[in-house]
């Protein structure tokens, strides 16, 4: 297997998005969710085929058998598990429900079992002993509600002795569940809505250019003095790709960094791009390899078409990740005219050296960060985001644990996106971060992501807790000092 | 004063046991083990093409070393206590393994009263961990959850083992030696397909972690304050 592939399986991440029917990475309203019924389990049947029965059992095992040929570690993964327990006290989706199904050894079970059976030569001779065991006919329709609620925050392969990470697993049994036609609707329109349109929103051209005329009006009226977010400008140094979530629903974080651009001089030295505004990238969470490459080239060829020196990645841990850790050492498009920096490390770095300020007393509330898995695990984005917090925010607060051992905020791996879980993230994948914030007293809770940003708004509205969601260039954009003076603006509610 | 063990007088497969069917045991481990690892180092390495956001060299260690920091980890510095069952559990493996293949060339030097009251020492409470970690494993549903017939096997049978070891370490009879020395013969021919192998995958395991990790910055752990 190439270097490309082993690193493609290498993990699960997070985010979330949808559109038309479904959510919006920004947009809380759950859709699908009836008050007051239960929430239908998420177990899918089989898709009918006119021509000849599928042979599933085959399928998945040996999709299974394949891991035998593949990558080291995860074939070391399907053989060690020494079943200590100690990743299911980790795990955010385990501290909310204890069960079995959602005990991170448990799960990964149900793919490790098969693969001995049939890999290993103590599952061909000892069988059920050492944990062996043949596919189970149509078994495979309920591994999508196993799989699909694992968040792939990939806290417990942090903390497992052995160091096995759950979450590629997870992800190798969601990447069999998509070829089996499995992948649950939501995920799946998502990917589809992103190919076809070019953002998860599946917003249109239209709608991209007034979200942009509205945040430079916006900004006119908070500063009085035109800030412009440039696009489609050609021979830019910087192009820009935040979530589409930063632009359409939260979009102070994109306010946050043309004022940064401003403040810095650079105004006329970065665009956006009217056609590609969403680095989020599906695919990597249902498994499909071949979608997320597939998603991920227009914006390559984008940023080489714009002439771009830098490809600037927004508040978006998995975009990020995909792009800085899997695509360009993976070298999916060769060499890049153009070098990958997230917009934290930027404007920490321009903080550092002095070239921003900020007036405090815009933030006079209790703030506190919490870190996305993706950028505290898999990128190391950890100081970043506080000091941009620290330096814009007058009471910022760390809840704990924090940076690589956060807890996931229960939308990860794409499961924000999913309404029809929208009780069990609430109340079960969720439940460990809502303790961790009500422990800070915060009243404001960045996170620089959209699908956390969306997993939190929710948790807040659910638990009726009186606390603000949104990222951390949106505090930057109410405190930063453009020719001495903030904002005006100070309800920042409606 | 209890009889004493005579070496020269071992009923025939007794005899054979000590002398010659555990080495062929350990053979067949070492084989055995020789044909995992290779089947291990075949399969491609997962390199780390990404940016440097960290020292992985360091990380690698760290991640070796964790096994020893039992306050580096949010899990451990909680529960001392299972990091000090899991300590001594394995040593005492170890020192049984080692008693097994020194015992039956150097059991005079081994009649000392510090080396049997040491194995004593060690065995039993090896023996009492494996008991709890039994108990453990039956009584709380998480463990039970993820338990196959192999963890309770391995569990039993080590426990035994250990307990065994008790008896065996001032010599004083023979069928403690043989109940010690079975066992010990048995897991060298079991213990290549049971989840005890783990530590050949190890090294493995724990060196792509430290890498992997440690090239994004995330090992060595930041310890926090508050944390
Ligand atoms: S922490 Fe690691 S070794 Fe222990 S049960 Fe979980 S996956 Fe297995
Ligand atoms: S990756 Fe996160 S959600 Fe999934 S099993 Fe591990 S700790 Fe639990």
């Amino acid at each position: 297997m190439s270097e490309r592939n082993v690193r493609a399986e290498e993990t699960v991440p997070e985010h979330d998005g949808e559109k038309a029917a479904q959510a919006r990475p920004g947009d809380t309203t759950p859709r699908k969710m009836v008050p007051g019924k239960e929430e239908t389990p998420v177990v899918v049947d089989l898709p009918k085929t006119e021509r000849e029965p599928r042979d599933v059992a085959g399928e998945v095992v040996g999709a299974i058998g394949a891991i035998k040929d593949g990558p080291r570690v995860l074939k070391t993964y399907m053989e060690t598990c020494v079943k200590c327990g100690t990743c299911a006290t980790q795990c955010p989706v385990y501290f909310g429900d204890p069960s079995k199904k959602y005990n991170p050894a448990a799960r990964s079970d149900l793919i490790r079992s098969i693969y001995k059976k049939h890999n290993t030569r103590s599952g061909k001779l000892l069988g059920g002993l050492v944990g062996a065991r043949d596919y189970e006919d149509r078994e495979v329709e309920e591994w999508v509600e196993h799989f699909y609620s694992c968040t792939g925050c990939r806290r417990c392969a942090t903390f497992c002795p052995m160091g096995i990470d759950n979450s590629v697993i997870t992800r190798k049994g969601r990447a069999i569940l998509d070829k089996l036609g499995l992948t649950p609707d939501t995920m799946k329109r998502v990917v589809e809505i992103s190919l076809e349109t070019g953002n998860t929103d599946g917003a249109t051209l239209e709608a991209f250019k007034a979200a942009i005329e509205f945040l430079e009006e916006e900004m006119r009226d908070e500063h009085g003095i035109d800030i412009k977010i440039p696009v489609d400008v050609e021979g830019a140094e910087y192009f820009y790709v935040p979530p589409s979530g930063d632009v359409l629903v939260n979009p102070e974080a994109t306010t946050g960094i043309a004022k940064v651009f401003y403040v810095l001089g650079l105004q006329d030295k970065w665009t956006m791009s009217s056609r590609l505004f969403d680095g989020a990238n599906y695919g990597l969470f249902t498994g499909d390899d071949k979608s997320m490459k597939a998603d991920n080239e227009p914006y390559i060829k984008e940023a080489k078409r714009l002439g771009a020196k830098v490809l600037f990645m927004g508040e978006c841990g998995h975009a990020y990740r995909i792009m800085k850790m899997m695509m360009e050492p993976g070298k999916w498009w060769g060499d890049l005219p153009f070098e990958i920096v997230n917009c934290m490390e930027f404007t920490a770095e321009k903080i550092l050296t002095g070239e921003l300020q900020f007036d405090k007393s815009k933030n006079p509330q209790p703030v506190t960060y919490h870190d996305p898995c993706n950028f505290g695990r898999s990128c190391n984005i950890v100081e970043e985001p506080r000091i941009i917090m620290e330096a814009s925010c007058q009471d910022f607060r760390e809840m704990y644990p924090n940076r690589g051992d956060n807890w996931c905020c229960g939308g990860g791996g794409g499961l924000s996106a999913m309404d029809d879980i929208y009780e069990f993230r609430m109340t079960i994948t969720g439940k460990k971060k809502m303790e961790q914030i009500r422990d800070t007293d915060a009243k404001y809770v960045a996170a620089a992501c959209s699908n956390c940003k969306r997993q939190l708004t929710q948790l807040m509205e659910y638990h009726k807790e009186d606390v603000a969601v949104g990222g951390v260039h949106d505090m930057l954009s109410r405190s930063i000092l453009i020719n001495g003076k903030a904002a005006e603006r100070v309800n920042y509610d409606d | 004063m209890p009889a004493e063990l005579n070496w020269h007088e071992l009923m025939p497969f007794t005899h054979l046991l000590v002398h010659n069917l555990h080495y062929i045991a350990l053979a067949f481990m070492v084989v055995a083990y020789t044909i995992k690892i290779w089947s291990i180092l075949k399969k491609p390495a997962a390199r780390e093409g990404t940016p440097a956001k960290g020292d992985h060299k360091k990380a690698i260690q760290y991640s070796f070393l964790l096994l020893a920091r039992p306050d580096e980890m949010e899990s451990t510095r909680k529960q001392w206590y299972r990091w000090i069952e899991f300590a001594v559990f394995h040593v005492a493996m170890a020192v049984g393994i080692a008693v097994a293949f020194t015992m039956p060339w150097a059991h005079e030097a081994m009649k000392g009263s510090f080396i049997v009251y040491f194995q004593q020492g060690i065995f039993g409470i090896a023996a009492l961990i494996g008991i709890s970690r039994l108990v453990r494993r039956i009584t709380r549903a998480d463990m039970r959850a993820i338990s196959t017939p192999d963890d309770y096997f391995c569990l039993i049978l080590l426990t035994l083992w250990m307990g065994s070891g008790v008896m065996n370490a001032p010599q004083t009879s023979e069928f403690w030696l043989l109940s010690y020395f079975s066992m010990a013969t048995f897991f060298l021919f079991y213990v290549p397909f049971s989840k005890i192998s783990h530590y050949i995958c190890w090294p493995f395991m724990r060196y792509y972690m430290g890498k992997h990790f440690g090239h994004r910055g995330v090992y060595p752990k930041k310890r926090i304050a508050g944390a």
